[in-house]
């Protein structure tokens, strides 16, 4: 900084004597202004009250602007991650009509359905965390609902129904269920997009 | 109670864990339920404490292998007496915890 002001010491001093004569020039331009009368009653306090009071006025709409901008973020964050929950449900719904409708099923797909369902049970661990801080109380209902749901869909992806060596098609009855279980899981999913609208 | 005794089913028994009975396929959940979960249940019975069921490690539980287990057992015994001497611990995944409690609750009957 010393350094700075040793190198540009000319341009350091007019800027001083440019301020000192604007600082002089407002002064006489305040003490004659015809419109301008101070009132000799007037104190520096009622000064700070006035600045303070414009500094409020200006600040508050700021700040509404900024917590309504923050909240909105915290919904979109909140709404990509039911987003991402609905799409990996959607692609198990997808994937699990193209093995049955395929007529046959292997042991890889087998497994490919747990794996599935694993990633399900991961988007819900990190879904019902936001929620719950997002929404507090009013979630728990929802989120229970999905959990519910969510077993009772791994129980049917991953039952003796289609976990066996004995099985090597998927039975017109599993899959009914799954589009049952899978209705279920969407609508719960809406339930959830309807409460972050409150929000 | 006290918890005395634990099942690690990944280091214990396999990382991954497979059907329902052993016809079905490999590490099924009625050969855990023999030669781990059964035996150390009824210890934890008779001397009265807690067998903690540590269920990470595991890339998934298919439903199939809870039933021929968890479910099994609480066919035999009760639902409230296994989640008396049972407790469980899933710090990666929760749900798993839900999941069991669920399936020890409303276990699924071998004829279905």
């Amino acid at each position: 900084m010393i350094e700075y002001l040793k190198k540009h010491i000319v341009w350091v001093l007019l800027v001083g004597v440019i301020l000192i004569g604007i600082s002089f020039s407002t002064g006489l331009l305040v003490k004659n202004w015809p419109l301008i009368t101070l009132d000799p009653e007037f104190k520096i306090t009622d000064l700070f009250n006035i600045l303070i009071s414009i500094a409020i006025a200006l600040l508050i709409p700021f700040y509404i602007k900024y917590f309504i901008d923050k909240g909105n973020k915290v919904n979109d964050m909140v709404l990509d991650e039911v987003m991402r929950y609905r799409d990996h449900l959607e692609q198990t719904h997808q994937r699990f009509f193209s093995i049955f409708q395929s007529g046959s099923i292997s042991d890889s797909n087998k497994s490919e359905i747990n794996v599935y369902c694993e990633m399900l049970d991961s988007k819900f661990e990190i879904l019902s965390t936001i929620l719950k801080e997002r929404c507090k109380g009013d979630a728990e209902i929802h989120i229970n609902d999905l959990k519910n749901n969510q077993i009772e869909y791994w129980r049917i992806l991953t039952s003796i129904e289609i976990n066996s060596l004995a099985i090597s098609e998927i039975h017109p009855n599993t899959y009914l269920k799954e589009v049952k279980c899978h209705e279920h899981l969407t609508k719960t999913i809406v339930k959830i997009n309807l409460l972050l609208t409150n929000y | 109670m006290e918890i005395k005794d634990r099942i690690i089913i990944a280091k214990d028994f396999h990382e991954d864990p497979g059907a329902r009975e052993e016809k079905d396929g490999l590490n099924s959940g009625e050969i855990f339920y023999n030669e781990l979960l059964l035996p150390k249940f009824l210890k934890a019975v008779e001397k009265k404490y807690l067998l903690l069921i540590d269920l990470d490690g595991v890339f998934g539980y298919p439903s199939s292998f809870v039933s021929g287990s968890f479910g099994a057992l609480s066919i035999k015994y009760s639902g409230n007496q296994v989640l008396k001497h049972l407790c469980f611990k899933s710090d990666r995944r929760p749900i798993r915890i839900d999941k069991i409690k669920y399936e020890i609750n409303n276990p699924e009957r071998k004829d279905k």
